[in-house]
């Protein structure tokens, strides 16, 4: 919660009012909005804890009348939502990492070693920027299909690879491009190899543009659908495919208790992670935008 | 000497990226644009040319004009609801007001939750039985208004907006609001002292300077929504009644996964891809304004 009250520490002290009446207008539109996602967070919250039975049977604004704690243990394993965390887990992890580290290759020797096709390279990088993964999905599922690989993790998360590379090499390369131009040439001179002045010293001294880059990275594969829907089933799903095929079934299997305990399995994490990163999360996309 | 050594690195280091670029990305792209133009269904390996007449078939058929329809009205319609809002709220953002961490917190997070969620958490609140929405409506005496939001023709496309908007407001937030911070200081104060009251020092020194942030929302804004496809189909599987919420992208996946008409959805992703490309070139060209410099 650091990033939160930090905020409210640079308004100036000096002039620090009441309230402003022009202000009011301000307070009215933002606090609604809050109020309303706010709301709309408790709500669930309040359903999570009831039964399927109390659910269906008292009004949605009713209190919980005991707190069943145990829902969200059911959705954790009868609903499967612990094995679709794993699997997001795991796939976004690698995707985003592996993504991250090519691109980061690619991004240095393109903004820091001259060669005769540096822009050739990095405009052809930037193609893929324009075009959605979802377009290309027809030939790239039979290739899949062709090798072998037509369902699983493994195209899955070739895919991911693939798709960071456009956005990664673009922020990457600005990066490398900021940091001190001798500072490559004076490690060499040093007696360093060039992958070795690549692997610890222009890794480490971009490390925030390279945290930044992954987060942006692991959010959207941990959010991302589409793919899985193609190249997953509901047994080894990802969480946004598990929670979509959850929500599927609730109303015939009667598990709503499961699936409102689910929604906040999949979302708490995410809103924890980004009270404490905001700042790594803003940084790595305006990054991304205000250069292109 | 030291050149050449490190220029040993360009082929290594350039390789991983640049297979897995082309081979998952570059060439299917390229294999989309081509297949489009085979008679290619079915379980088969056999993909005769046709030339355009996929191209043909899908502006025959009525249900594509519907579902490029939507697709347009998704797209403007969202462009247009997000633009006030979002503006209003940045700027309220740089104003020296209370828990502005706080606001800026919950107004941004849904930009991190998955779409998967925020589409399941806006269908619930949409539900003509329990949703709270339509209780609400019901508690304070507006029974008539209590429609069955996702399910009713009229108003089955604007609830799916809606969820899209309110989890993308958080992106031009945060974007509009670091072009805000750049805006300096001492410049809308001189305005200021120059007897210009707020709402001139806004619209006629603050949007100046944030206009390329806002062009570039929108254009990011029209690639993403013309391929929308999780937010509505995790609302509405089957395109709602009549297919009121049925967008290209979903009836793509639909003449491909569930019919296995690849050609014809071959066409379709090609139309898009050039739809989005059109699109944001026209928007980017009509958005043109002089470059500021400050």
């Amino acid at each position: 919660m650091t990033a939160i009250t930090s905020h409210s520490g640079t308004t100036s002290p000096c002039h620090r009012q009441p309230v402003r009446w022009r202000h009011v207008p301000i307070y009215l539109v933002l606090g609604l909005f809050c109020l309303g996602s706010i709301g709309a967070f408790v709500w669930v919250f309040m359903i999570s804890l009831k039964t399927t039975d109390e659910f269906l049977t008292t009004s949605p604004w009713a209190l919980p009348r005991g707190l069943h704690f145990e829902n969200y243990a059911s959705a954790w394993e009868k609903a499967k939502i612990g094995s679709y965390f794993g699997n997001s887990v795991l796939a976004s992890t690698v995707g985003a990492s592996a993504s991250v580290l090519i691109s980061a290759m690619a991004a240095y020797v393109i903004g820091r070693v001259p060669f005769k096709r540096n822009e050739l390279f990095a405009n052809y990088f930037l193609i893929g920027y324009m075009v959605p993964t979802m377009l290309t999905i027809i030939p790239l599922w039979f290739t899949m299909v062709r090798i072998g690989v037509s369902s699983g993790m493994v195209p899955l998360v070739l895919i991911y690879i693939a798709s960071g590379v456009p956005f990664n090499t673009f922020v990457l390369r600005g990066f490398f491009e900021s940091l001190p131009s001798d500072l490559d040439e004076a490690a060499t001179m040093d007696g360093a190899s060039p992958f070795r002045v690549f692997w610890q010293i222009m890794l480490p001294l971009s490390l925030p543009g390279l945290a930044s880059t992954f987060l942006i990275n692991f959010l959207s594969l941990w959010n991302e659908f589409f793919l899985a829907l193609i190249f997953l089933r509901q047994e080894n799903a990802t969480l946004p495919l598990g929670l979509f095929y959850l929500s599927e079934r609730a109303a015939y299997t009667a598990q709503w208790a499961d699936l409102f305990a689910a929604i906040l399995i999949a979302s708490v994490p995410v809103l924890i992670v980004f009270a404490l990163l905001q700042k790594q999360v803003t940084r790595g996309m305006t990054a991304g935008a205000v250069k292109g | 000497m030291y050149q050449k050594s490190r220029r040993r690195l360009v082929i290594p280091f350039l390789m991983p990226a640049f297979l897995f670029y082309t081979l998952l990305l570059f060439i299917p792209l390229a294999q989309t644009m081509w297949l489009s133009l085979t008679n290619w269904y079915g379980h088969g390996g056999e993909r005769p040319f046709w030339g355009l007449r996929n191209y043909k078939l899908i502006f025959m058929d009525p249900q594509f004009l519907n579902a490029a329809k939507n697709t347009g009205l998704f797209a403007l319609s969202g462009g247009v609801i997000l633009f006030i809002p979002a503006i209003f709220i940045s700027w309220s953002l740089t104003q020296n007001i209370k828990g502005r961490g706080g606001f800026r917190y919950i107004i941004t997070a849904p930009v991190v939750l998955s779409v998967v969620s925020v589409a399941l958490l806006w269908k619930l609140l949409y539900d003509p039985v329990f949703g709270p929405i339509n209780n609400l409506l019901k508690a304070i005496g507006l029974k008539q208004l209590a429609l069955p939001w996702l399910g009713d023709t009229r108003t089955a496309l604007l609830a799916v907006v809606i969820a899209a908007v309110w989890q993308q407001l958080g992106t031009w937030v945060i974007l509009l609001s670091a072009g805000l911070e750049r805006v300096p200081a001492e410049l809308l104060e001189a305005a200021r002292i120059d007897g210009a009251n707020e709402w001139q020092v806004f619209w006629k020194i603050t949007m100046p300077l944030v206009w390329g942030v806002l062009r570039l929302l929108f254009i990011v804004w029209i690639i993403s929504s013309l391929q929308v496809f999780g937010q509505v189909y995790v609302m509405t599987p089957t395109g709602s009644i009549g297919g009121a919420t049925k967008v290209i992208g979903i009836l793509m996946y639909e003449r491909a996964f569930h019919s296995y008409q690849w050609g014809l959805a071959c066409a379709m992703a090609t139309f898009l891809m050039s739809a989005i490309l059109f699109l944001s070139l026209v928007t980017n060209r009509l958005t043109r304004r002089e470059t500021i410099e400050y």
